[in-house]
């Protein structure tokens, strides 16, 4: 079968040898982080802080949810290194924990949004035609609402919780990544191995997972990082409207709402240290994506 | 240019009924009842009356039924009656839009004072003090929660400076400085933040346009530097600007939700909050029509705008 060949070709080309061992993606990190050394630093930073939250039985000092009348409103000490909010709880460990909900919220608001969204666009770009401007018509009726008041009216219909929350988050962003990958996959269409691929009989479904979308993992990856921070945001606006993660669960937005604002003017820190939490993860995964997209955009490369 | 136009409209006349129904089968997928979580939150009504309620506000037809005769009454200019205030839902909205209006356009256009420059400055000069400091506000004006800046800002203002913003809405017409008493801070606060998004555009866009063949050619034919910049390249780098800032302004028109909670602003992002809060959905439906249909409209002004500006897009 000898244009089987010539399809497969590419691969055996010498020089091109399936990456990913281990070796070489440290290497390409710490040459990343060389290159990047404020993006790097914030990776460093999301590794931290995402183990912090996995091991957050381990770390925290006391239970997030356990109530103090004793000990409330507290200023930060060797005890309480953030101090307790008004029932006396444990900032240091709310915070901790309030990772879990953040990371969890921003995860997963990207396997499922920018997941969902990079299918639709891919498909909508690929085949092009009715089957675009019918996918197009929907993706603009979605984004003609402000992103935190659709996800505000999905949860007040779903019901407020943490899942809710990601389902809402997901179905706001997954109509703006697919746009996205729509308009890189316009770009891949045209490439003459897409011809040759399509020329020699491979399916469309096969086309579109196995020559367009890795050619698109550049910007993917990039919305991914963008997304991820989007979503946090979003979870801790809907946590301070009170729509979020329910009390009495630790959430960053949920700490600078409801019962605990009328105390802030005595306590600033009660709202410090969430708000800081929320502005240093985000600011963490907004450089990583600037650095994704210094190093994986062509179009940048070459400058400065 | 004509035939452009009409496509547009049409493609976007879809788009609101596609938005309508999303939004009409949204709110009536709930699990429970609407009327039901209706008397029990608000307690208006007794619970004997509760069918007659459902019937009174045609809820009790089938759901194509009910669809269909919103949709007739709307195309008849009849935009439904509030299932709360049980008056027109666009009286709610016409009491919304004057404070949605001026917070979306102070805050723009202070948003458009503070970034564009510095964008463009950061550009000309790459690697300067002003790229750095562009580089850490931007990043930073993304980052940082709204919320988390006004409660801070408000804690400051009240515990250290002893100045808190007048309570009670007031229109300009009526209180003139009342009104700039309210609205500067959360203005200021919404311009800081959006100016970080408009300088990042602006300076990426700038730095591409500046590498340009025309603008060499310019810069080669000895023009003075301030003209090349303002001229060639500042008009180039403007148009894909035109549209993040279309984009922001259409976000703000549907309510800044969380600067109106902070500073008790009775804007449309408030109107549709309590409306949620009182499953008025009659109300919610009427909001998110409005608010598509403004940023529906935006989006055909934001195309022309590109075709007027740009005759390459023209020729398309």
């Amino acid at each position: 079968m000898a244009i089987n060949e010539t399809v497969a070709l590419p691969r055996s080309v010498p020089g091109m040898q399936v990456r990913g061992t281990l070796p070489r993606s440290i290497a390409a990190c710490t040459k990343f982080a060389r290159k990047n050394p404020l993006s790097g630093a914030a990776a460093v930073f999301l590794i931290f802080i995402t183990v912090v939250a996995l091991a957050a039985p381990l770390i925290a000092p006391y239970n997030p949810l356990d109530i103090a009348p004793a000990d409330r409103l507290q200023a930060p000490s060797w005890a309480h290194p953030m101090g307790t909010d008004n029932l006396g709880r444990d900032m240091l460990s709310r915070i901790i924990y309030g990772g879990r909900i953040s990371l969890a919220v921003g995860f997963w608001s990207v396997v499922l949004g920018t997941c969902t969204g990079a299918v639709i666009g891919i498909v909508s770009g690929y085949y092009g035609g009715v089957v675009d401007i019918v996918i197009q018509r929907i993706v603009d009726a979605m984004q003609s609402f402000p992103g935190l008041l659709m996800a505000l009216a999905l949860v007040s219909v779903l019901g407020a919780s943490t899942m809710n929350v990601i389902i809402a988050i997901s179905l706001v962003v997954a109509p703006l990544d697919s746009r996205v990958i729509r308009s890189a996959t316009l770009q891949v269409r045209g490439m003459d191995y897409i011809a040759a691929a399509r020329s020699v009989g491979v399916s469309d479904s096969r086309i579109m997972f196995r020559h367009v979308l890795p050619n698109v993992a550049a910007p993917f990856i990039i919305i991914a990082a963008v997304t991820f921070g989007g979503a946090i945001l979003i979870e801790a606006s809907l946590s301070f409207l009170g729509l979020g993660t329910p009390p009495p669960a630790p959430s960053w937005g949920g700490m600078l709402n409801g019962a605990g604002r009328q105390y802030l003017e005595k306590m600033p820190t009660l709202a410090l240290f969430p708000g800081l939490a929320i502005s240093f993860t985000v600011l963490a995964l907004n450089l990583l994506g600037d650095g994704l997209r210094e190093t994986l955009d062509p179009r940048l490369k070459g400058r400065d | 240019m004509a035939g452009y136009l009409i496509r547009r409209l049409l493609l976007s006349l879809v788009t609101l009924w596609i938005v309508s129904f999303m939004v009409f089968s949204l709110l009536r997928i709930v699990p429970g009842d609407t009327v039901t979580a209706l008397i029990a939150d608000t307690g208006l009504v007794p619970k004997e009356n509760i069918d007659a309620v459902r019937a009174d506000l045609g809820l009790d037809k089938p759901f194509i039924q009910q669809y269909a005769t919103w949709m007739g009454n709307l195309l008849r200019g009849d935009f439904g009656e509030s299932f709360v205030r049980r008056q027109s839902t666009m009286v709610d909205i016409k009491e919304a839009l004057p404070v949605t209006v001026e917070i979306a356009v102070v805050s723009i256009l202070l948003s458009l004072f503070i970034g564009m420059p510095l964008g463009i400055v950061a550009a000309l000069r790459r690697n300067g003090m002003v790229d750095h400091f562009t580089r850490v506000f931007g990043s930073l004006g993304i980052a940082v929660p709204d919320f988390f800046i006004g409660t801070i800002v408000i804690i400051c203002m009240g515990k250290y400076l002893h100045y808190l913003p007048p309570l009670g809405f007031k229109a300009v017409w009526e209180d003139p400085l009342t009104n700039a008493a309210q609205m500067w801070i959360p203005c200021t606060l919404i311009a800081l933040r959006l100016s970080a998004v408009t300088m990042r555009m602006t300076r990426s866009v700038m730095v591409e346009v500046l590498t340009q063949d025309f603008v060499r050619t310019a810069r080669a034919k000895g023009l003075h530097p301030m003209v090349v910049s303002v001229r060639h390249a500042t008009r180039n780098a403007v148009l894909p600007v035109i549209t993040v800032v279309a984009s922001q302004f259409g976000a703000l028109l549907g309510g800044a939700l969380v600067m109106e909670t902070l500073f008790s602003l009775p804007g449309l992002g408030q109107s549709t909050l309590t409306s949620i809060q009182r499953r008025d959905y009659a109300q919610v439906q009427m909001n998110a029509l409005f608010v598509a249909t403004i940023i529906v409209v935006l989006n055909i002004i934001v195309d022309l705008a590109y075709a007027a500006l740009d005759p390459r897009v023209r020729v398309r």
